[in-house]
């Protein structure tokens, strides 16, 4: 047992294992997201959602997969097949590789990268060019023009995205996402949220604009261009994509609860779990997972310009002022 | 100012709400509601108290009732009379109009509270009342009064142009 246990000290052994918890954890994350999408909807539509596959409807997901693995994969006559096969795997790595820097608990993160906020916003944007890929590769209108408008989108997002997460950066003085925890304290009033309230709600509001979820998403408009990039996926290459979505959606609200609300820290020190803070983590991150279903059943989709000036007039300016307004009480106190 | 996003903070409660609210879905299999008064199942006929006349036969207008009828004393009032040997009621084609249930003279047809039509396979929807089976495929022909030809009536004269010469040339 020791032995085996040393064995995982040693450095690409562990890091190979981890990775392969991390895909484990994010593969699963997704089929639990789809479930729980579901579920939320239906229970805010008055219904009870997927209940028939197994103990209340609790095998759906395994069902989902079973379909669709059973499902032939159809790809378009005159589309570039290695284009439109490729995107889904391009959508998918970039979310499953930011959970390499979140750390789950003090000593349980795969890489404790000292520049891992740089790796969490390099990686994410890579996400774009699954989406335009996709796009391009499916020689269709429909999913030319959703790509388009999910690259423009999830590229605009991003400016606010970074802006928002310099508050953090300069409160913290260090771009390791264990540092930013460790800064952040075990008492709820002494997270970021509080501090940097603008910041955080930005950061919320571009994540959601980054992972295309309902207020913005507008790359897939069931009313003018049916499903977007997505269209002509078909099988398992459509499971991947959402499977992307979700675990992009996961990434985002995990990364929102390491910066902001506090990552492993519990809300009060009197709540130390000690060695199962992660569940913490967890909690958090679900509460800020539900929300986003929450949102995305209350209100309703935005006009392509109501977007962009939402993005460029409202969070950038609200980014920049209350970066001066940071940086101006850091000088002071 | 003050008024921004409270239209969204609204919206959000009312699904928060109905999140917790008291779901309004009926588990159909395992609970069935109880039918309203008048509500029109599947048909059904008492063979005791049908008399062949046809009626339903004739009124049905998707054709799905199709009876074998033949002269029986069945009474024992030694005086035969029409009745109905075969009786079929194809649920493939009934489109639960009720036009067969108000028709008949001696109130032998009537809807059940049966709804759950299904089958795999077409004949087998097709639901046998009477001694003999009656082929549900073949449409019943009912006797159709023939109307009297309209009398008076001349034929439209067809007016042929009397050709001149003078076109050939």
């Amino acid at each position: 047992m020791q032995t085996v246990l040393n064995l995982l000290e040693v450095e690409p052994i562990r890091l190979l294992i981890s990775f392969g918890a991390v895909l484990f954890l994010v593969l699963n994350l997704a089929a639990v997201l789809t479930m729980a999408e579901r579920k939320v909807s239906g229970y805010i539509q008055l219904r009870y959602g997927p209940n028939r596959v197994g103990p209340r409807g609790l095998l759906q997901p395994a069902a989902d997969v079973f379909k669709l693995f059973t499902k032939e994969n159809v790809s378009p006559g005159r589309s570039d097949l290695w284009v439109f096969l490729g995107a889904p795997i391009a959508m998918f790595i970039p979310a499953a590789l930011v959970w390499l820097v979140v750390p789950f608990a003090p000593e349980a993160v795969v890489a404790d990268l000292n520049v891992a906020i740089l790796f969490f916003v390099a990686i994410t944007s890579i996400g774009a060019l699954g989406v335009v890929m996709a796009g391009y590769g499916s020689r269709s209108a429909f999913s030319l023009l959703g790509a388009l408008r999910g690259a423009a989108q999830m590229i605009s997002y991003e400016v606010p995205l970074i802006l928002s997460l310099l508050g953090v950066v300069m409160l913290t003085g260090s771009l390791s996402l264990v540092d930013v925890v460790q800064a952040q304290g075990d008492t709820i009033w002494t997270w970021y949220f509080l501090p940097q309230l603008p910041m955080f709600i930005t950061f919320y509001i571009a994540g959601l604009a980054e992972v295309k979820r309902v207020p913005f998403d507008l790359p897939e408009g069931e009313s003018e261009i049916v499903g977007g990039y997505m269209i002509e996926y078909s099988g398992m290459t459509w499971a991947l994509i959402q499977a992307a979505e979700f675990a992009s959606m996961a990434v985002i609200s995990a990364v929102t609860v390491t910066l902001f609300v506090g990552g492993w820290q519990p809300p009060l020190p009197f709540l130390d779990l000690g060695p199962f803070n992660w569940v913490w983590f967890g909690l958090k991150t679900a509460l800020i997972m539900f929300t986003f279903q929450w949102i995305r059943w209350s209100v309703p989709r935005l006009r392509m310009d109501q977007l962009m000036d939402l993005g460029w007039k409202i969070l950038v300016p609200v980014t920049l002022i209350w970066l001066f307004v940071t940086a101006g009480a850091m000088l002071v106190f | 100012m003050p008024q921004v996003g409270q239209g969204i903070l609204k919206g959000m409660g009312v699904t928060l709400q109905h999140l917790f609210g008291q779901k309004i879905t009926r588990q159909y299999p395992e609970y069935k509601r109880e039918l309203p008064e008048r509500s029109r199942g599947m048909l059904t006929v008492d063979m005791d108290r049908c008399i062949a006349c046809l009626q339903c036969m004739r009124i049905c207008p998707d054709h799905c009732i199709s009876i074998e009828s033949t002269k029986r004393d069945a009474d024992g009032s030694g005086k035969p009379k029409p009745f109905a040997v075969g009786f079929v009621i194809d649920d493939s084609r009934c489109m639960y109009c009720s036009l067969c249930v108000e028709v008949c003279p001696v109130n032998c047809i009537y809807h059940t509270e049966e709804f759950e039509a299904q089958a795999y396979n077409r004949l087998e929807l097709a639901r046998q009342f009477g001694e003999l089976p009656v082929d549900p495929t073949v449409d019943p022909k009912p006797a159709v009064k023939k109307k009297k030809k309209p009398t008076g009536k001349k034929a439209p004269k067809t007016v042929e142009k009397p050709r001149t010469g003078d076109e050939a040339a």
